[in-house]
Order: C-alpha cells, then structure tokens, then sequence
C-alpha cells in the first residue's frame, strides 16, 4: 500500500520511510506541506497520509483541510503528527478533517496499530463505494455509474475531436431462459453473459447493466468500424459455448446496436443511446444473434 | 551486592532510546545520526537569524523541528531547552530566548558531540 509521509525534519522522516518500508510500505515522502499537495493532487496519491503539524509553506492542518475539500475517488486516510499537547491543537486537527494523530517522538508500534485501523477504514470504504457502483448480481457497473461515465467521455471527445464508441447488448430470448430453466439459471446466465462481454473488450473500455438482461459497453477513442468489431467479438463470445448453470447447459445468444459519438454525429447521451437503441432493435427484427449499427 | 556506575547527572541523550527509535537497526540509527549532525547546523544558524531578526513564528518553528529529531536520540535535556525556546517564541516572548539559545546552543554541541563518539564507536 502507498503511504506519504509529509515532515519537514529529515531525521524523523527518514526514520518514518525506512521503518515503513521494512513494513512493506510503497513511501513517498515531502519535506513540507506544499510538495504533499502536490503529491496528493496527482491522480494516484497514496489513501495513507502521516502529516507533521508543523511544517513550511503549507501546515499539516491546511494540508488536511484542502485534501477533505477536494473531491477525489476514494478516501484519504489522514494522521497527523503533533510535537505539542495543547488541547486546541487536537481539536482543530480533527475538525480540519484528520482521522487521528500521534504525538512525537513516534512509537512505531502504536503508528503501526493506527495504520492498520486505517487500512480497515479504507477497506471499508472501498467496498463500499464498489457496492454504490456495481450491479449486485454480475458484477459489471450499474445504470448510474455506466451513465456518469459515458457522459464523462463524450465531453473529453468533444473537447479531444476523439470518438467514442457505444454498444447496447441485449440477450436473446432471456424471459424464455428464466421460464424454462427457473430464476437461479437467469441469474447464471446473466453473470456468464457479462464475464464474457469484459473479456471481449479491451482494459479502458467499461461495460455496465443498462437493464434487466441489457448491457451498455462504453469504448473510448473507438470509431463506428472498430466499435462493430467489438461488437462482433462479443456476440461470438456469448455463444461461444452454451453457459453451464448447474443441472442445464443453456444455448445463449445477443443482439447488438452499436453507435459512435464523433465529428458530425450527434455527441449528447440521449442521441447516442437513441441510435444505438434503434440499431439494436433492427438487429432483434433481423433475427437476433446480430450486429446492427447507425450505418444503415 | 553488584557496585553500581553513578550515571551522569545529565545524560546527554539515551542510545535505549535512540536504538528503540530504528527498532534495534544500527545502520538506520547511522544515517540517522548522519542526517541530524547535516541538517542541525542549519537549523541553529536559522535559530539565532530568526532571534536576530526578532522573528518569533520562524524561531517557533525551527526550535519546534529541532526538538522532534532530537527527541528521537532520547535527548531530554536539548529537547526542554528547545522546548522552552519554542514556548517563548510562541507567546512572543523574546527576552528570555537569547539566554536560552545559547544553552541550547551548548547542549546541542554536547549532543552532536556525543552521538559522533557513540557511532564511531560502533563503527570501530
């Protein structure tokens, strides 16, 4: 796990950093407050921070403030180290947002104790911000978080000139599935469906739950062309082989309606959707297990 | 009965406590040393600027950067005169500092002093 020690004395930093990292820590460390908020803007800051209270350019108490006013993903676990035993100190330490302190000289063993009840707090905190932004059942993200992040990208390709592909999948005939094979099966065959639409994509693409047995795939800096090869890849996929829900084998298929937001085709979410919507509801019309996009 | 060594009134730091502080690692109490003995001049050059200057926040800070990496050494007597210094920088009471920094001036060329003994004595 990356920690950021923030302490201005190099004798106690040191100690922190070697001690930390015979621990296993990835450190990073900052001599004063101005260079740990550099550190903690960046995209990867560590979620661990021990911050000295007293430091130049930016106090440990500022530093805190601004890394609670800034809204990032994830939270940042914050321990302050304090030289003093004044009251107020801690009270205005807390209030500014850090989650405990420690008084110097450190006691690594009580640091160690303090961490490790960080770390449950992020753990905590990570299942549940995966719990906000997951579907439940297959895992893939849910109809909010796919929305939020499809129209996060279109705004970076209208601002870049960059496509975005956009595919809805549907399976084929999946009422009929839970009729004939019961509910369990569904559920199988759901998760099984969306395993296999993740593995046909590539890393940065993101693939959510639209509705009951539809899936959104979202593919950044993808054009109509490779969206439909995507979109290819992926029907094979599912019916690559029959997915296995216990006493049943079950023969799966899916529809697909791609569409892409890109120079002079429609760039906001709904028109995107409307399209790929309507290529999808062409390839259901065409006889299912198909790929229909805005070409025609 | 076992003759007891009278300890000196005064240790000028503890190498229990020094050795607690890098968990028992010799080489991490080493570069320790060798980071205090670079970074501690400095610090009382920017001490005595800052009382020259009469700049209590900057005199406040440094002693309170010099008590915490001596603390670490088990430094008592350095740490309640850095500690002082600190207190009256802080409530902006100047008077008393300049007799002050010079105490910790002499307790702190004790102490570098001292840790240069014990660490080429452990590298002998």
């Amino acid at each position: 796990m990356r920690i950021l020690i923030a302490e201005d004395d190099d004798v106690g930093r040191f100690q922190l950093e070697a001690l930390l990292s015979k621990d296993g820590y990835e450190v990073v460390t900052a001599a004063d407050g101005a260079t740990a908020w550099q550190i903690l803007e960046q995209h990867d800051a560590p979620p661990l921070v021990i911050l000295d209270w007293v430091m130049p350019e930016l106090n440990g108490l500022e530093v805190c403030r601004r890394i609670r006013e800034s809204h990032r993903n994830g939270y940042v676990y914050v321990i302050m180290l304090t030289g003093k035993t004044r009251k107020d100190d801690i009270v205005s330490g807390m209030d500014a947002g850090a989650d405990d302190y420690l008084s110097k000289p450190v006691h690594m063993e009580e640091l160690r104790a303090r961490l490790r009840a960080g770390r449950r707090i992020l753990a905590l905190e990570e299942a549940l911000r995966i719990q906000a932004t997951h579907d439940a059942l297959t895992g893939v993200l849910n109809r909010g978080t796919i929305f939020e992040l499809l129209q996060r990208e279109l705004a970076k390709a209208a601002r870049s000139a960059a496509a975005v592909g956009v595919i809805l999948a549907d399976l084929d005939h999946f009422k009929q599935i839970n009729d004939r094979y019961g509910h369990p099966a569904g559920d199988a065959v759901l998760r099984e469906a969306a395993r296999r639409l993740k593995a046909s994509m590539r890393a940065y693409d993101a693939v959510g739950r639209y509705g009951g047995e539809e899936f959104l795939l979202v593919l950044p800096g993808c054009a109509l062309d490779a969206a439909i090869d995507v979109a290819q890849r992926a029907r094979r996929a599912i019916t690559a082989a029959p997915v296995s829900t216990g006493p049943h084998a079950v023969e799966v298929t899916a529809s697909f309606g791609v569409a892409t937001a890109e120079t002079g085709r429609p760039l906001d979410l709904e028109a995107v959707i409307r399209v790929a919507d309507e290529a999808l509801y062409r390839a259901k019309a065409r006889g299912r297990d198909r790929v229909e996009s805005a070409h025609e | 009965v076992v003759p007891q060594l009278q300890p000196p009134a005064h240790p000028v730091f503890s190498i229990e406590r020094a050795l607690e502080s890098v968990e028992g690692d010799p080489m991490l109490l080493k570069h320790m040393v060798e980071l205090f003995m670079r970074q501690t001049p400095k610090v009382v050059a920017g001490m005595r600027e800052a009382l020259e200057r009469a700049d209590a926040p900057a005199l406040e800070h440094a002693a309170h950067r010099l008590k915490g990496s001596m603390s670490l050494f088990g430094a008592e007597a350095a740490c309640e005169l850095a500690a002082q210094l600190e207190d009256m920088a802080h409530a902006g009471n100047l008077t008393p500092a300049c007799d002050a920094q010079a105490r910790l001036d002499r307790e702190v060329g004790r102490l570098i002093a001292a840790l240069a003994k014990a660490t080429d004595a452990a590298a002998r």
